[in-house]
Formats: C-alpha cells, structure tokens, sequence
C-alpha cells in the first residue's frame, strides 16, 4: 500500500465515524424538536430559545456533513481510478474544503459550470493537489474581496482548468507572478504533467494537463 | 394505509434507538436490531415489508444481508442509510436490488417518505398481479410477481 493510499484510507474510515456522530447529534436534536411542541407547561419564550438553538444545531450539523462527505471522497481520491479524475467535479472539492483558508485572505473561489467535461488519466488527488497549488499562488498575489471564477475548459487543446479575477484593478499584471508561483523551485507542487501559464483572457491564469 | 411492518437495522445503538422513536412519532411502528447477524435471525421468524440497513456493521455486513434478503422473500424492500457512501457500494447496492440509497444523516421527512414509497410499490405491485389474476391472466400475474420480487422464480 502507498502512503497516500495509507493516509486516504484512515481519512475515508474516521470520516465514517464522523459521520455517524452526526447522525446521533441530528435525531437526537429532532427528536427533542419533535417532542417540544407536546410540553405544555414550556413558557413561550423558553421554547422560542430551545427552537432557535435547535435550529442552530440542525445547519452545523448540515454543514458538518457536507465536510465528512466530502472529506471522505477526499480520502478516497487516493485510490487508484480507472476513469481518471474529472476537473470540475476536483476543484469543486477542493474549493469547499479550503474554503475557511481563503475567507482568511477574504478571497472566494467560485467554480463555474463547464460548457464541456473535462477529464484526465490522472489520480483525483493529483488534480487536486495542481488546483490546491494554483489557489495558493492566487492567495498571495491577489487582493483582499477578490473573487476568482474556476472553470473547467480546454487550453490549447488540452484539458485544463482557468481562473480568473474579472474585478481587480489592474489585474492582468497579476498572471505573471501567479504563473510563478509554481514554476521554477515551486514546480514541485504541479504533477509532472500539468502546468500553469498566463491566460488568454486578461486577469487569468490557465492549469492544464498533458 | 395498513401498518407498515419495518425494521430497522444499525450498529449504532443511540442513533437506531432514536430514529426509532422519531418514526414511532410519525406513525410507524419499528423493529430494531443491531447486527448483520440479528436481522437474518429475525428474518427466520418475521417478514417485514421495508428494511432500512446501514453496511458497514461487524460480522454480516449490510450489503451481505441485502444479498440474503433478495435471495431468500425478494418481497422486502430494501432502503440503504449509511454514513459509507462511495460510489461503489450504492452501485452494489442498487444492482443487488436495493429500493433506495440515502447517505447519514439523512432528514427524517425523507426517509419516511422513502419507507412509504418502498411499501407503496410493494402494494401496488401486488395489486396489478391480483388484477391479472382476476382476470385469468395468471401467466401475466406470475410474470409480474416474479419481475417485482413478489414471488421466487425457482419455486414455479
């Protein structure tokens, strides 16, 4: 077994436990909300508070699963997949896990629909690992409340992802040093077949895999 | 609607135990055992109409208990409500014959109107196979019965 296969597997199994604990916290919270209406001698104000923090529980525990499910794709994103990795469907992933790392910068990642699917014969988490990188790159060059709009299309002929910050001013100037980031020493962070270059569009740079 | 006989299947305890309850409150009255190993001792004595299974439990699995179950009263309508959702084994599950596959936590409104579903196609299967049957057509009736998993081909 390879390490990242290792690693992918206890992160796929812990989030099955997880998954479960959510499972307890959400039908034990409902059943209280389900029996709430049946307490009469409960003042109103008291049951608007239990309601209220009931329903604050009910969406941490949505947003709760929304991260195990897709922490657990995540982990099974290491095993080996015939089909190859689809790069919507990757940077999706990748964009709402790291979402908390980017609201730190107050940049937002939107992935938009793709016009066509693209797809590689390349490991999930490989791909991601590329869009990962190229999101970090747009981290430290772009200014705060940036936007950057991900779409799956192909550059060149070859099946990428773009990304683009439509509103920053002067933001063409960015592609360079973006594209930089992971060349040269940083080219590590890019499987071997992939690559980062300026986009075609102002304020853009293009990832895309051989 | 006549009492829907369920039974609902799940390792963990606390989680089983109060979905149970949260299904009584709804009007359905569960069974609830908590092994591979139990439902199939329970399904030596008892025909339910609907199971909601979860996989992964020790010994017998989910999808091995869904195997024996299509095998054995192919009648019984399957729903899948695990926290391991892979791809994978919703594929399994649904080739097996699973009615319907929902992932932990799932909002209770939609399960229990997967669980009426599930019973309402079991009925609803019978009633179109009694009709033949009513109306001598008791090849098509049979044809029927043993499409839906109403009836086991084998025992003619």
């Amino acid at each position: 077994m390879k390490e990242t296969e290792f690693l992918g597997r206890v992160t796929a199994i812990v989030m099955h436990d997880l998954q479960n604990v959510l499972a307890i916290i959400k039908e034990a919270s409902g059943l209280i909300d389900d029996l709430l209406p049946m307490s009469k001698g409960l003042e109103p104000k008291r049951r608007d508070q239990f309601q209220h923090n009931l329903g604050h529980i009910k969406e941490q525990v949505d947003r709760g699963a929304k991260f195990t499910e897709l922490l657990n794709s995540f982990g099974h994103s290491m095993e080996d997949c015939p089909e190859g990795a689809d790069l919507e469907s990757c940077a999706r992933q990748i964009a709402f896990l790291s979402q908390r790392f980017a609201r730190m910068k107050r940049i937002e990642f939107l992935v938009d629909p793709a016009e066509e699917r693209q797809r590689v014969p390349h490991p999930r988490f490989q791909v991601m690992m590329a869009v990962f990188a190229v999101m970090e790159a747009c981290l430290q060059e772009l200014p705060a409340l940036s936007k950057v709009h991900i779409r799956a299309e192909a550059v060149n002929h070859a099946p990428g992802l773009c990304f683009h910050w439509p509103d920053v001013l002067h933001g063409e100037d960015l592609a360079l040093p973006i594209a930089a980031h992971t060349q040269g020493q940083n080219a590590g962070n890019l499987p071997p077949n992939a690559k980062v270059t300026s986009g075609e569009r102002n304020a853009s740079v293009c990832l895309s895999f051989a | 609607m006549k009492k829907i006989k369920l039974l609902l299947v799940d390792d963990e305890e606390q989680f089983v135990t109060t979905l149970a309850e949260r299904l009584e409150l709804r009007g359905l009255k569960p069974d609830v055992v908590l092994s591979g190993e139990a439902a199939m001792e329970y399904l030596n004595k008892t025909t339910p109409d609907v199971i909601v299974l979860d996989i992964k439990m020790p010994g017998i699995d989910g999808i091995e208990v869904l195997r024996r179950v299509k095998k054995s009263k192919p009648d019984i309508q399957v729903i899948i409500l695990t926290g391991h959702g892979t791809d994978k084994h919703k594929e399994e599950a649904t080739k097996i014959g699973a009615f319907e596959y929902h992932k932990k936590p799932v909002e209770i409104d939609t399960l229990v109107f997967s669980i009426k579903n599930a019973y309402q196609k079991k009925v609803e299967s019978v009633m179109v196979a009694a009709t033949f049957a009513q109306a001598g057509a008791f090849e098509a009736a049979e044809e029927i019965m043993v499409d839906e998993g109403l009836k086991d081909k084998r025992k003619g």
